[in-house]
């Protein structure tokens, strides 16, 4: 079998390292040329990889190469394998494809921002390090793809590094992100305590042994269910840091400081989906620890829940989008929990599409506004933007899962596996799951049309668009938009090429990139079942009621977007009451603030005021002091006199009788 | 005879320092340059010939010295020591390097070359030494020059800093001497032999089995010593002090080197003669560290002046060098070892980016500073690859060391382990705290000032400094240190696999001590604080 996985990661890095390097002294289309092509040479070795998988019987299909030795101790041996199997191939397709879609744009969005080089390298070493995430073949260096992809969300969220928001965004991100590094660390200390080993395929293999560690040394003590529900969760933590899931969702709505393809990439190929690729690939651990399971699919849950009606009062255009995305993913990690762990990854692909196409859409919008990213600002859009406008509807039906867009399959087969699994269980928890994942539809379907009517129909609510950028002065300048002083919008214009190619690409994406996985004929489910197993499914009159229940909220959502938004031009008050609780986050980030950072600093501080100047230092000083005041006290006996001196011996003297006389 | 290349090596700086003392100004540099370059030269000889698989001391020297009262001259180098030469030849090199502007401005130039190079050969001795008295020897010979330069060539405050730096190392180093001749004294007394203070003859008459009781006292005074110049918790008021006065070539040796005779003296001495006391005592030696930890890293969070910022920085790391020794097994103090390079590595490049700030702005005050990328990009760049190392980043250097430090100390006790590691986390913050106060942002304070200033056309003179990137001199001095974060974070194996055979031969004796109170578990039960034979 073919395998190119090692040049997979290493022409992102090669691409991350010559524009890094020497980008400073390229031309624009040298920079976006080496950028784009590494990535589109790595997207074609991935393809050629996965044909020649397809050609492979099934039991065949999985492919690990060992590179180098990383570091041996004791028993820990770890080595720089990388793992080619039908999980990775999908996910290899994704990164790649839809990353090679998002540099392409970039050359159109970037074109006139002076970190030009700076950029295009950042993007290809986001590429790799989440090449590198899904590749490995042991814990560690997912551990390191996973760390390598907080860095490069940190560098490009903070790319406008002089604005103090993105900084602070960009710090956000990180200290999060390695929140759930934390976690992994801890999830790896333990598979090694227990298993000896970070390979994937030793650590699945003690698990089917039951209880037998594939070592010649004991686990200090059985390999219990408590074990493996406590690495379950501890791999979970991680992937709630890097998918923005309850509770440390927080950085995800802040990192749209940076450059909007960098959204589209966080968002779609990179960055977030590790979260739920890491429980895919553990699903060996999870599958052992049912309570886990549990855990996982309540956090999804609530996440889908609590982003979505978030999203559904947000003004920023692409804050909506943001709060989508952790509320998809909550989809995602709801069906991984109900044992559908190809749901999650099949979702986790069309969601890539068609979430990659909306954040180019709004990009797209912001670009022709000239930087104006608020919704209240927005209306009318349609006829300057026509593409865009048909580009985002097709995104925004995808997204809201209508038949037969791409979103409609996954979202479905995930339902699917949620009730399939409430049905088998007792635990009532799966049915609330599932009614949250109707409710949740309904609200997508309301949010994402809101968005669209909200921009797109009724009239022009802002102010006057600047030109911007040497193409729209010289198109001015051609007659064409030197117009009228009553048109605000005289100077929108629909995206270039550049950008437009990928989206059209996209859009096509968003609306067959579901039949992959139609219900009872799922390819992508029958690909994936060797590494993840079969997902729960329904079948007969069940299938159908899940399926048009679904669909029906959906179209609720919709029709009450219409009528609010649709109809009639809408007026945006100032928020209060339970619209203001949602406009501010629940007051998560406020309480965290509160909580969590200022009581550190302030300990901090009181310590280093108290513990530090005034007791150590202090106290150290003090010992000097008592020292020298000692000796000063001392000097002073040694007077000289002898009288003095005669006056102690006597009273030494008399001490002593007395003494004497006291204690016979 | 075999050639003697450990006493070339450690010989080395010092005829560096006698010609630096000799020669005019920058021939003496030349000449000092010349010699740590050699010195360099044969340590890495040293490392491509060092027999990986074999235990024990290789390269020995011997030769009687005092033999009446058991001092010898002997040398010996294993896997413990063998990168600290490597890392203390290097960073005499980097220091050297950093000091050329120094050098060329300066009447007290030769004092200054001749005290750096007398500091490189006292840390040389002290990793080399495998005589007990010898070590101490050079332990305090370390220790004059390194008061003389902060005293002389250090900050406003170096006074202050130089007294207290003494007065912290040389309390620890008379404990330790009272521990080391009674040390020799228990040993030749309980075996009846004549009294000797080689490491190995100590060992061989029973040194490791002395009673419980007499261990304890003898581990607490080398460890008085140890923990001073480690920084540990509670001992570390100096560090900050010095560091941030100190001129920042001479912070390079003393952070990047010094510090760690503190855990190397640990393991050399503590581990290897006392195994019964560092089992009972590991407990609170795990507690001092893991406090140490977080609560420096605390400081770090909250320090107004990036260099203290690096000094606890600096001693937070420490910490967890100290919790994978006491971690008691081959991962965490193979993680100790190889961290105590990278750590050195990361901290001596840290220091002089601090330095090349503050020697453009004149201020080390963060609330001073802000977006100084613009101006200085690749100062910036290197600055960040730097941060990112220092915080932990997986793929860089610290991250290997570390990470196998938390993996020992997590497999001896869940609690120490997950205390510690959680230091990840304030680490991303306060280094990005740092790097992005500095950097980024809008520029203000010391950048904004320099950027509002254009030239005027009269030609008047204007008090500020003009801010220039990084120059080439001052990158020649980073690059190998940025080339080494990356290479050992790639393939730390190629360290460990030096390391390894050295630290299996220490912890049998440790393992097999029954004279701790034991921690059995039934078993299936998790213990929480014991310490697994596991290695």
């Amino acid at each position: 079998m073919l395998n190119l996985t090692p040049y997979i990661l290493g022409l992102p890095l090669l691409g991350f390292l010559v524009v890094g390097l020497f980008g400073k002294r390229m031309s624009k289309a040298v920079i976006g040329g080496i950028a784009c092509s590494a990535i589109l040479l790595a997207f074609l070795c991935a393809v050629a990889d996965f044909f020649s998988m397809l050609g492979q019987s099934v039991a065949n299909r999985s492919n690990d190469v060992t590179l180098f030795h990383w570091v041996a101790s004791g028993t820990l041996t770890i080595n720089f394998g990388l793992l080619s199997d039908q999980l990775s191939a999908v996910m290899l397709l994704i990164v790649t494809g839809v990353g090679f879609l998002i540099h392409v744009y970039s050359i159109g969005y970037m074109g006139d921002d002076e970190g030009y080089w700076r950029f295009f390298s950042f993007l290809n070493l986001f590429v790799f390090a989440m090449a590198l995430l899904v590749a490995a073949d042991n814990f560690l260096f997912l551990l390191v793809g996973w760390a390598g992809v907080g860095l490069a969300s940190f560098l490009l969220i903070g790319f406008w590094y002089t604005r103090p928001s993105a900084v602070a965004a960009a710090r956000k991100a990180f200290v999060v992100n390695v929140i759930g590094d934390f976690g992994l660390m801890l999830a790896i200390f333990m598979l090694f305590k227990f298993f000896h080993t970070l390979d994937y395929s030793r650590i699945f293999l003690g698990i089917s042994q039951r209880n037998v560690a594939p070592s010649p040394l004991p686990p200090p003590s059985p390999i219990t269910g408590d074990v493996l529900t406590a690495i379950a969760l501890l791999l979970f933590v991680a992937a709630v840091a890097k998918s923005a899931q309850l509770p440390l969702h927080v950085w995800l709505p802040d990192a749209m400081e940076g450059p909007t393809p960098v959204s589209a990439l966080i968002h779609a190929a990179t960055m977030v989906t590790a979260g739920v690729y890491l429980v895919a690939r553990a699903a060996p651990i999870f599958t052992a620890a049912p309570n886990a399971l549990v855990v996982v699919g309540i956090i999804g849950g609530a996440s889908s829940l609590f982003a979505a009606t978030i999203a559904c009062v947000q003004t920023d255009i692409k804050r909506v989008l943001a709060y989508s995305t952790m509320s998809q993913l909550g989809y995602m990690f709801m069906g991984e929990a109900a044992g559908g762990f190809s749901t999650g990854i099949f979702h986790l692909t069309t969601h890539a599409y068609f979430k990659a196409l909306l954040f180019m859409c709004a990009g797209a919008v912001i670009h022709a506004l000239g930087g104006e990213q608020d919704m209240r600002k927005m209306g009318g859009l349609r006829s300057r933007l026509p593409y865009t406008f048909w580009m985002f509807v097709a995104s925004g039906l995808a997204l809201a899962a209508i038949f037969p867009f791409a979103g409609f399959w996954s979202k479905d087969a995930i339902l699917a596996a949620i009730f399939s699994t409430a049905q088998a269980h007792t635990n009532p928890v799966w049915w609330i799951l599932y009614a949250v994942g109707i409710l949740t539809a309904a609200l997508t379907g309301f949010y994402t049309f809101r968005l669209i009517f909200t921009v797109f129909l009724g009239s022009y609510r802002g102010t006057e668009v600047p030109a911007h950028g040497v193409a729209a002065v010289a198109r001015n300048g051609n007659g064409n938009g030197n117009g009228s002083r009553n048109d605000p919008l005289a100077n929108v214009h629909e995206v270039g090429a550049a950008m437009l190619i990928p989206m059209a690409i996209l859009a096509v994406l968003s609306i067959i990139g579901g039949f992959d996985g139609i219900p009872r004929h799922s390819a992508i489910g029958d690909f994936l079942a060797p590494v993840l197993g079969v997902s729960p499914d329904l079948s007969g009159g069940l299938f159908w009621f899940s399926l048009l229940l679904s669909l029906a909220a959906a179209l609720i959502g919709i029709g009450i977007a219409w009528v609010r938004y649709g109809v009639r031009q809408h007026t945006f008050a100032p928020a209060r009451g339970l619209v203001k609780f949602l406009e501010r986050r629940y007051y998560i980030d406020d309480l965290y603030n509160a909580v969590i950072v200022v009581p550190i600093v302030a300990v901090g501080n009181v310590l280093r005021n108290f513990a530090e100047d005034a007791a150590l230092d202090g106290g150290s000083r003090g010992v000097a002091r008592t020292v020298g005041a000692t000796s000063r006290g001392l000097r002073r006996l040694q007077t000289g006199y002898v009288r003095n001196y005669a006056l102690a011996i006597f009273v030494g003297a008399a001490l002593i009788v007395l003494f004497y006389v006291i204690h016979p | 005879m075999q050639f003697p290349i450990l006493s070339v090596i450690l010989f080395l700086p010092l005829a560096g320092a006698i010609g630096a003392a000799a020669l005019p100004r920058m021939a003496g540099w030349g000449w000092a340059m010349l010699a740590a370059l050699a010195d360099l030269a044969l340590c890495i000889w040293l490392i491509v010939q060092f027999a990986a698989g074999v235990g024990g001391m290789q390269f020995t020297e011997s030769h009687p010295w005092l033999p009446q009262i058991g001092i010898n001259y002997a040398l010996g180098v294993d896997g413990i020591n063998l990168f600290l030469l490597g890392l203390n030849a290097l960073l005499t090199v980097v220091a050297l390097g950093a000091s050329l502007g120094f050098v060329r401005g300066s009447d007290r130039s030769r004092e200054y070359l001749a005290l750096m190079l007398l500091l490189s050969t006292g840390m040389m001795g002290v990793f080399l030494a495998t005589n007990l008295f010898l070590f101490y020897v050079f332990w305090e010979l370390m220790l004059v020059p390194a008061y003389l330069l902060v005293g002389m060539f250090g900050g406003p405050r170096r006074a202050y800093a130089a007294i207290k730096f003494v007065l912290y190392t040389a309390v620890g180093s008379l404990l330790m001497l009272v521990g080391i001749i009674a040390l020799g004294a228990v040993v030749s007394s309980t075996a009846h032999t004549a009294y000797s203070l080689d490491l190995a003859t100590l060992i061989k008459n029973g040194a490791t089995a002395l009673p419980h009781g007499t261990q304890i006292w003898l581990f607490l005074a080398f460890a008085a010593a140890f923990a001073i110049k480690s920084g540990v918790f509670p001992l570390h008021s100096w560090v900050p002090d010095t560091y941030s006065e100190a001129p920042a070539p001479v912070v390079v040796l003393i952070a990047g080197v010094m510090a760690k005779t503190g855990a190397y003296g640990f393991i050399r001495f503590n581990l290897a003669l006392f195994p019964d006391a560092t089992k009972s005592l590991t407990p609170l030696m795990s507690i001092l560290a893991v406090v140490g930890i977080l609560y420096f890293a605390l400081q770090a969070l909250v320090a107004r002046d990036f260099k203290r910022l690096l000094g606890y920085v600096s001693i937070s790391h420490m910490s967890v060098i100290i919790l994978g020794i006491f971690a008691l097994n081959t991962q965490g103090i193979e993680g100790g070892v190889l961290q105590m390079v990278n750590h050195g590595i990361i901290i001596a490049a840290l220091f002089l980016i601090a330095a090349f700030i503050e020697s453009r702005t004149s201020s080390r005050r963060l609330a001073d500073f802000g977006g100084l990328a613009t101006r200085l990009p690749w100062l910036a760049t290197v600055f960040l690859i730097a941060a990112l190392a220092a915080l932990g980043l997986p793929g860089l250097n610290s991250f290997a060391g570390e990470f196998l430090a938390f993996l020992g100390a997590f497999q001896a006790s869940y609690v120490f382990g997950v205390l510690g590691t959680l230091v990840v986390i304030p680490a991303a913050w306060y280094m990005l705290r740092f790097f992005q106060g500095v950097m980024e942002g809008p520029a203000t304070g010391v950048a904004s000032d320099t950027v509002m200033e254009t030239p005027t056309r009269t030609g008047k003179r204007t008090t500020r400094k003009t801010l220039r990137d990084l120059s080439w001199s001052e990158f020649a001095v980073l690059a190998p240190l940025l080339a080494l974060m990356i290479v050992f974070g790639v393939i730390p194996g190629a360290l460990t696999n030096r390391i390894e055979r050295s630290v299996q031969q220490l912890l049998p004796p440790i393992t097999a001590s029954h004279t701790a109170p034991a921690r059995h578990t039934a078993s299936g039960r998790v213990e929480l604080f014991g310490v697994h034979g596991q290695r």
